[in-house]
């Protein structure tokens, strides 16, 4: 109940994205470190009486500045000590590390359950280990499966034995088993034990490798980079800049693969890249392919490009627009298209190309170099469904959980162009989705896709001049897609009641209702809508139903009076104020509307001036005298009792502390304090206001 | 590779040119040559063959009964953060919120890294060099106590400690003396120093707390000093502050032993290298897949992949499996007899390339090999293993929530292995793209995922029994990891649950019914848990508990500052302290609560931590604690 359609959706409030999370996502996407650079850390327990541990880690080598994950442990080289694997976010990422504490005494156990009430691997034994000669002579260990974070270590259990002369035995409580001692154990083994057998020797394996030292060499962070994209992501509107300096659109042709590259004269890559791309021209010819060259030599804050150089350099390549420079707007538009791909945002590197089947969908991105042959054998995969460019797209092979893959989301990239308020540009390329999605509806899947986009667009169109008109008919579209869909619902009732067609809003989120029967916020919202549009006996009949199951709500009931009071009906609106205020005694507008009908009813029997005196007065000293609403209803309600002077320097007060644009409130006010200037009460007309 | 760099700095350069929008590069590079200049070459496109990863199998994923029944949430609602993301945000820029004390930290920082520069510099400090940082009348201590006392010797590692200095002195001069006490014995030294604590005495003084950590090693010796000064302030507006006097709270120094060089020793190389995956795959870095890997394989940037260790083949040598991230193939590899280890992803059908957080081995079916379950983001697979390492999917089910750690015990005492499994983000179905097609986090402190508790029902066949165990209880708050233990003594498994958004659970078992007992035993540790460990550290019988959460000094220094949340009770207060301490360590007492020994005991600097093990790693029969930590590291230096 707490927020109505109307307050929920005003145009700018879609668009209101909490800011703190997209300014944290873009950093978490945008190489910012956080709390990085920070060392492992190795506490050594001092083994005092009273718990003390020091800070070891540079001396113990353990602190690497990796970005740590996992660790887990074993004594991988049967030396009798614990040794370490660790997982890392930054390379290496995975660690092994050798431990140096041996020669120390040490006993290791490894259970193996009977299978029937003991688990085979043992898991939850406990193990006590009872030492001679030691001044701590019981030990405890539990073997574990998965301690720590996102870790398991071996299941060898491990004792150092320190101070201890000798092992006087073990005892080992099976998890839904009977304890088991053994006796006869000796330090420096290791040891296998059968739930109910006895220990037996284990000689580890010989002709170990020695562990050698080495510092891993991770590999350095290399840019350029072949992306193949899932399908169905459409090119965003590209602009050049013609010789005359003005802007003209551009599109690839209709049906025909395009590569679209970006380059720069003073770029010698680009130029080394365009020659060996030239000299296989007869290639992309046959092939059918077209090439597209944008020349980038005089964006950014550069003006010192040649246009000469450039020129005659787009002759010698002879691609199409060779010679053309991109617009601005266009290599914005080719950053967001690159970075909705990747969770790694990076700035678009020159050269950079974008190979684009014959629907104007992606295929693959290059950022840095590619040859001919390498964009020639991936128009090949112009036709391939998801599986196939998904399996194009990984390096190594393996296998996926489901075998279907996804298509791309490409409502990410109008996302991206919102975030760096284009929200235009974002609603230009929705409609270039929703171009190339309408014919392929009857797919599976993409239906739903479509009308997300198109509730998308709706949801932006409100706050944009050039196409706030076209909101109701995209909702309409996303609403008819996706019949079932609340949001979509809501936010096109919200658009037609903002329309003035408050009829066909109230439709939309009866329609909510009907799909959610349990969510009570929509009847809410729908009997708000009901009020707002003056159908008071139908929001009448909303809220009852409400209330029935939400006895306690006391917003609802609040509104519920004002639907009872519009409907003339001032005693059954003063029994549901009084309702609501003993459900909620804080509800300080429920006790306002309740003074003022008091106060300012016309029916003398309605009125009730020392109750609204009392409520009034104790309004506005919980408010501290700052409330002007609660200030004017004092007047009101002193007026009532004919105590006039007192009303007008409560009016004033009130007055003085309206803003300075307070429209119809305020002259409500100012006209009130005439009638109390002249010595005569208020009251309300008596049809409802 | 020096031009392939030179070529990345001149692409980036034009960028800075190019951007008004775009304009997301970092800044400082300056373009060297002007336009026209000839750049090198940029670096070649890769390999031509387009990769063909083999036919992948059909996997039945069942998927569970449906919940009850979710609406997607509106836009535009006022909703939390995913801590600790969260937590990463608040320390973007404290300044902006007008903490003063923020204000001076910073300024004072760079003094201290002035003294740092000094410090790690190769002759002896002077008084002169240290007029820029401190007043004349600067009143210091020796920063290396005359005498220390040794509480730990084992040959190896040796523990000097001292209390707070006493033998005060003043002037430059004097303070350059004292500094100078901790370099003598030191050749090469890394000296870091930390503000925690921030109090503003006066209008012109501030008088601040400092985690010292500073790293003296050579060739054949290590030794490090640790920390905590008291530092007073002299400030003026518009002026650095200037230090006016240096105390010593508490000082220890670790001595490399006389037996031997440094504990641990990389040997990553030696046990690997034999295999193209370790090259081509675990020494590259995760953001070089995050470049050109599509995001919607599975790829993200905070990169939580664990690792499972046990022995597949039958040998009593351990096998690893290493989780990795969408798009990349998890990874087996078995341990040859000589210690070395062998790659066998593909003969062990166990290279899932969806994103994958963790994996255990354990015998689900007790015929005695070791089966693999593993936590593939919203989901759970189970394969069983024909003894020789080869495994087949028999179990597959979605999750109600992003998986992170499992943990496995027989909850239920009837003989087979039951696992818990954490759950962070909801479900994908309840998280339906927002309006802006951007994976909002619509969650509160309540409504994380739901952790599941899965039965084991014998032939692989697996309940959930998240609801009917009372797992259910406290079960939506972010949960990062999980461990079991006995805890109380009574013959069953009693599971430890570290939250990172919400406190911790400790579910206590009666007889296959579980409830939170954390309140009851005082470890709900209010704070961002990610990772659990038991061990009896203290030889008295009982188990103690350990968890990683988030040392952060901006949160320290933020949590004490009066104006911080000054209408809350204190005791509301002391719990966003806590938050900020770090990590925490809880010591058993026989029917009792447990007691908080964490800052008594020296552990809570664990930094923003995640994997946590007590490990005696000096094998001396008390158990230690490593620690793994660092959030995001990137070239970009803007750390706070």
């Amino acid at each position: 109940m707490s927020q109505s359609p109307v307050n929920d959706f005003s145009g700018q409030a879609t668009l209101r994205y909490k800011q703190g999370w997209r300014a944290l996502n873009r950093l978490l996407h945008e190489d910012r470190s956080f709390s990085g650079n920070e060392r492992d850390c190795a506490f050594l327990n001092c083994g005092g009486d009273s718990p003390s541990f020091a800070t070891v880690s540079n001396v113990t080598g353990f602190d690497f500045p990796d970005d740590g994950r996992g660790l887990a442990t074993v004594d991988w080289d049967f030396d009798g000590d614990l040794d370490v694997w660790l997982t890392a976010r930054t390379a290496p990422r995975v660690r092994f590390l050798k431990n140096n504490a041996q020669p120390r005494p040490f006993v290791a156990f490894k259970l193996r359950g009977d299978g029937i009430l003991a688990n085979r691997d043992a898991i939850g034994a406990r193990l006590e280990l009872h030492l001679r000669g030691s001044k701590h002579p019981v030990r405890i260990r539990t073997l574990r499966g998965g301690e720590g974070f996102l870790s398991q270590s071996s299941n060898w259990l491990h004792f150092g034995l320190g101070d201890a002369t000798g092992i006087e035995k073990l005892v080992i409580r099976w998890p839904g088993g009977k304890p088991q001692e053994i006796t006869g154990l000796e330090a420096g083994k290791f040891y296998r034990i059968l739930a109910g057998k006895g220990a037996e020797v284990f000689t580890p394996p010989a002709g170990r490798q020695p562990l050698t030292p080495s510092e891993s060499q991770p590999a350095a962070l290399d840019e350029s980079a072949r992306i193949v994209v899932p399908p169905g992501l459409p090119l965003p509107q590209l602009t050049t800049i013609t010789a005359d300096g003005t802007t003209q659109p551009w599109e690839p042709k209709s049906g025909r693969p395009t590569v679209i590259n970006i380059w720069a004269s003073w770029c010698a890559p680009c130029i080394a890249e365009l020659t060996e791309w030239a000299a296989h021209e007869d290639a992309f010819t046959a092939a059918g392919v077209d090439i597209v060259a944008f020349n980038t030599d005089s964006l950014g804050e550069n003006t010192t490009s040649d246009p000469t150089k450039v020129a005659a350099l787009g002759k010698k390549f002879s691609f199409s627009l060779a010679g053309a420079r991109l617009h601005e707007q266009g290599l914005h538009a080719l950053d967001h298209l690159q970075r909705s791909v990747l969770d790694r945002w990076k700035p678009l590197p020159l050269p950079a190309t974008f190979l684009a089947d014959g629907k104007g969908e992606l295929i693959a991105i290059y950022k840095g170099s590619v040859t001919s042959a390498q964009l020639l054998a991936d128009l090949k995969l112009s036709d391939a469904d998801p599986s196939q460019r998904r399996a194009a797209a990984i390096p190594f092979p393996g296998r996926w959980v489901d075998e279907k893959a996804g298509r791309a989301d490409p409502q990410r990239v109008a996302s991206l162009m919102l975030d760096h308020d284009e929200a235009d540009a974002a609603i230009e390329y929705l409609d270039r989705c929703i171009a190339v999605l309408t014919p392929q509806q009857e797919q599976p899947g993409r239906k739903d896709q479509l009308g997300d986009i198109y509730y998308m667009a709706g949801l932006l169109q409100p706050a944009s001049s050039k196409h706030k008109n076209r909101a109701i008919a995209s909702l309409t579209a996303a609403r008819d897609l996706i019949p079932v869909d609340l949001r979509i619902r809501k936010a096109l009732a919200q658009e037609l009641f903002g329309a003035g067609r408050a009829e066909e809003a109230a439709a939309e989120m009866l329609a909510a209702v009907k799909i959610n029967s349990t969510d009570l916020s929509l009847k809410a919202d729908l009997a708000d809508l009901y009020e707002r549009s003056r159908q008071f006996a139908k929001a009448r009949a909303i809220y009852d139903e409400f209330l029935a199951a939400n006895p306690k709500d006391a917003p609802a009931r609040y509104r519920l009076a004002g639907v009872l009071v519009s409907l003339n009906d001032p005693r059954a609106a003063i029994q549901q104020y009084k309702q609501t205020l003993s459900d909620s005694p804080r509800t300080l507008e429920a006790a306002n509307a309740l003074a003022r009908l008091l106060a300012g009813h016309p029916d003398d029997a309605i009125r009730s001036p020392d109750e609204a005196l009392m409520l009034t007065q104790r309004l506005c000293s919980a408010t501290k005298e700052k409330n002007p609403d609660f200030l004017d209803s004092l007047a009101l309600a002193l007026a009532n009792k004919g105590q006039y002077p007192e009303a007008v320097a409560a009016a004033q007060k009130a007055i003085s502390l309206l803003p300075a644009n307070s429209g119809p409130a305020g002259e409500g006010i100012k006209s009130r304090l005439k009638l109390y200037q002249s010595n005569q009460p208020w009251r309300s007309p008596a049809s409802p206001p | 590779m020096q031009f392939l760099r030179t070529g990345l700095f001149r692409t980036a350069a034009l960028l800075v040119r190019l951007s008004a929008a775009v304009a997301l590069v970092s800044c400082g590079r300056k373009e060297e040559g002007g336009a026209g200049a000839n750049p090198p070459p940029a670096p070649a496109a890769p390999p031509a063959a387009i990769t063909q990863a083999p036919a992948t199998e059909v996997v039945p994923v069942p998927s569970t009964p449906a919940g009850p029944q979710e609406t997607a949430v509106a836009p535009g609602q006022e909703k939390k953060f995913i801590a600790p993301l969260k937590d990463a945000y608040d320390r973007m820029d404290p300044l902006k919120d007008g903490w003063e004390s923020e204000a001076f930290s910073s300024a004072a920082m760079v003094q201290l890294h002035h003294l740092e520069d000094l410090l790690s510099a190769s002759g002896p400090i002077t008084g002169e060099s240290l007029a820029g940082i401190a007043a004349k009348t600067v009143t210091s201590v020796p920063v290396r106590p005359a005498k220390t006392e040794n509480v730990f010797d084992d040959g190896r590692l040796q523990v000097l400690r001292a209390p707070a200095g006493t033998d005060t002195a003043a002037g430059l001069d004097a303070f350059a003396a004292n500094l100078n006490t901790i370099r003598t014995a030191a050749p090469v030294m890394e000296p870091h120093l930390k503000i925690y604590r921030v109090e503003r005495t006066s209008p012109s003084s501030v008088t601040t707390s400092i985690i010292v950590d500073i790293a003296a090693n050579a060739p054949d010796s290590r030794r490090q000093f640790n920390g905590t000064w008291s530092c007073d302030w002299l400030t003026a507006e518009g002026q650095p502050p200037l230090l006016t006097a240096v105390r010593v709270l508490a000082f220890e120094e670790i001595v490399q032993g006389k037996e031997g060089g440094k504990l641990f020793m990389d040997a990553t190389t030696a046990v690997m290298a034999g295999n193209k995956s370790f090259q081509e795959q675990l020494l590259v870095p995760t953001d070089h897949w995050r470049d050109r890997l599509p995001r919607d394989l599975g790829l993200d940037a905070v990169a939580n992949h664990g690792l499972a260790i046990g022995d597949i083949n039958d040998d009593e040598l351990d096998d690893l499996y290493i989780c990795q991230q969408g798009g990349l193939p998890n990874r087996m590899f078995i341990q040859n007899p000589d210690g070395t280890l062998r790659d066998v992803t593909a003969e062990s059908a166990t290279g899932w390339l969806d994103y994958c957080a963790s994996a255990l081995m354990v015998d689900l079916d007790n015929d005695g090999d070791r089966d693999l379950i593993v936590a593939q983001d919203f989901r759970v697979l189970i394969m069983s293993n024909d003894g020789k390492g080869r495994f087949t999917l028999e179990f597959g089910s979605s999750t109600k929530a992003q998986s992170f750690s499992m943990a496995a015990a027989d909850y239920d005492n009837d003989g087979l292995v039951d696992f818990y499994i954490s759950g962070y983000n909801p479900a994908a179905a309840s998280m339906r793209s927002g309006a802006m097609g951007e994976p909002m986090p619509f969650h509160d402190a309540n409504n994380g995922g739901e952790s599941m508790l899965w039965r084991n029902a014998g032939n692989f066949n697996f309940e959930d029994v998240t609801r009917v165990s009372g797992i259910s209880q406290n079960n939506t708050r972010f949960t990062f990891a999980a461990a079991w233990e006995d805890f109380d003594n009574d013959g069953d498994q009693d599971l430890y649950v570290a939250n990172d958004y919400g406190r911790n659970c400790l579910y206590r078992n009666n007889g296959g019914k579980f409830s939170d007992a954390a309140a009851e035993f005082r470890v709900e540790d209010t704070s961002s848990g990610m990772a659990v460990t038991w061990s009896d550290f203290n030889h008295d019988g009982h188990m103690d508990l350990y968890t990683s959460n988030m040392f952060s000094s901006a949160g320290n220094r933020i949590t004490y500052q009066q104006q911080f949340k000054k209408d809350l009770p204190e005791s509301v207060r002391a719990e966003f302290q806590h938050i900020a301490q770090g990590n925490s360590l809880f010591l058993a007492v026989p029917g009792k609560p447990f007691q908080d020994v964490s800052i008594k005991a020296g552990v809570t600097l664990g930094r923003w931590a995640w994997g946590s093990k007590f490990v005696d790693f000096n094998n001396d029969g008390f158990d230690d604690v490593l620690v793994t930590n660092g959030f995001i590291t990137t070239a970009d230096s803007g750390d706070l």
